[in-house]
């Protein structure tokens, strides 16, 4: 697949348009600076015993912060004075745990002023952890 | 950060003012670079607008509508859906809302499940709608399933 380049204008947009993929490796540290920044301090993302009790491999990644990720693949591409993200739905389909991550997207639909996105986050393994329809907005 | 809390019945509202060492302390952990979301040399700061997810940050807000089932002794986020009105600026000040809107049970992979949504409004100091979020939360029981994972 060959990556789009960084646009200058909406209008560039076209469908089946694959976006920058980001290869990143989310660490604990990260999650303690996210828990921070986002006001999230549930014991899921920070308390290792407990979720191996539970039987999870790790503590989880907050969901929001493997889609925040997502979105930048979004924003590197179309950025905020191109598109502005209208609205998104995001389903988490399993536990993503500290380690590489890998997201991408695909253009799905243009309409005259919208866009529609599918974006994915995979875990090293390859599996999809979460998947999001995204839509973006013309910015006059 | 200045920030009042309200609890009534289901309903929870929380009202932030917004300042833009809050913005910035959130794109540097999410990795965001535009300037529109970290030129902290902004001028007027108010032009620094809050990255893609920043609603996030109003979802503590459900902590009191949400409700654990005392068999449940485990819950995990397993959707969002969000949309955006305008966007939020340094400067603002911002009341959120949240309300639970559905509540199931049902049998899912990790056995019985119970599936909570919860509506999240967010409105600026002028009253106007700037965001709406949608969040699902699973509560189950990781003793009956022995295993968190799918």
């Amino acid at each position: 697949m060959i990556e789009a380049p960084t646009l200058d204008s909406f209008a560039q947009i076209t469908k089946g348009m694959v976006l920058p993929s980001l290869d990143l490796t989310i660490t604990r540290a990260d999650l303690v600076r996210y828990a921070g920044a986002a006001d999230d301090y549930v014991a899921q993302h920070w308390d290792q015993p407990m979720m191996l009790a539970a039987g999870f491999d790790d503590v989880v990644v907050h969901g929001w912060l493997c889609f925040a990720h997502m979105c930048r693949c979004v924003t590197s591409w179309a950025g905020p004075t191109v598109a502005t993200i209208a609205s998104y739905r995001i389903r988490y389909l399993r536990p993503l745990y500290p380690g590489p991550v890998s997201c991408g997207g695909l253009v799905e639909d243009v309409r005259d002023d919208t866009a529609e996105l599918g974006l994915w986050a995979t875990n090293m393994a390859g599996e999809k952890v979460t998947i999001a329809v995204m839509v973006l907005r013309l910015v006059p | 950060m200045r920030e009042d809390q309200n609890t009534v019945g289901p309903r929870r509202t929380l009202t932030r003012h917004i300042e833009a060492g809050a913005l910035l302390k959130f794109a540097r952990a999410t990795g965001e670079t535009d300037p529109m979301f970290t030129d902290a040399g902004a001028e007027p700061a108010a032009h620094l607008v809050a990255p893609p997810t920043y609603v996030a940050t109003f979802c503590e807000v459900l902590a009191g509508v949400f409700t654990q089932p005392p068999e449940h002794d485990m819950f995990l986020h397993s959707a969002d859906a969000v949309v955006n009105y305008e966007p939020i600026r340094a400067g603002d000040t911002i009341t959120a809302t949240a309300e639970l809107s559905e509540i199931a049970r049902k049998i899912g992979s990790r056995g019985p499940t119970t599936v909570q949504r919860g509506m999240v409004t967010l409105i600026n100091q002028h009253g106007r709608t700037v965001s709406t979020v949608e969040v699902e939360m699973r509560s189950f029981s990781t003793i009956a399933t022995g295993s968190g994972n799918d």
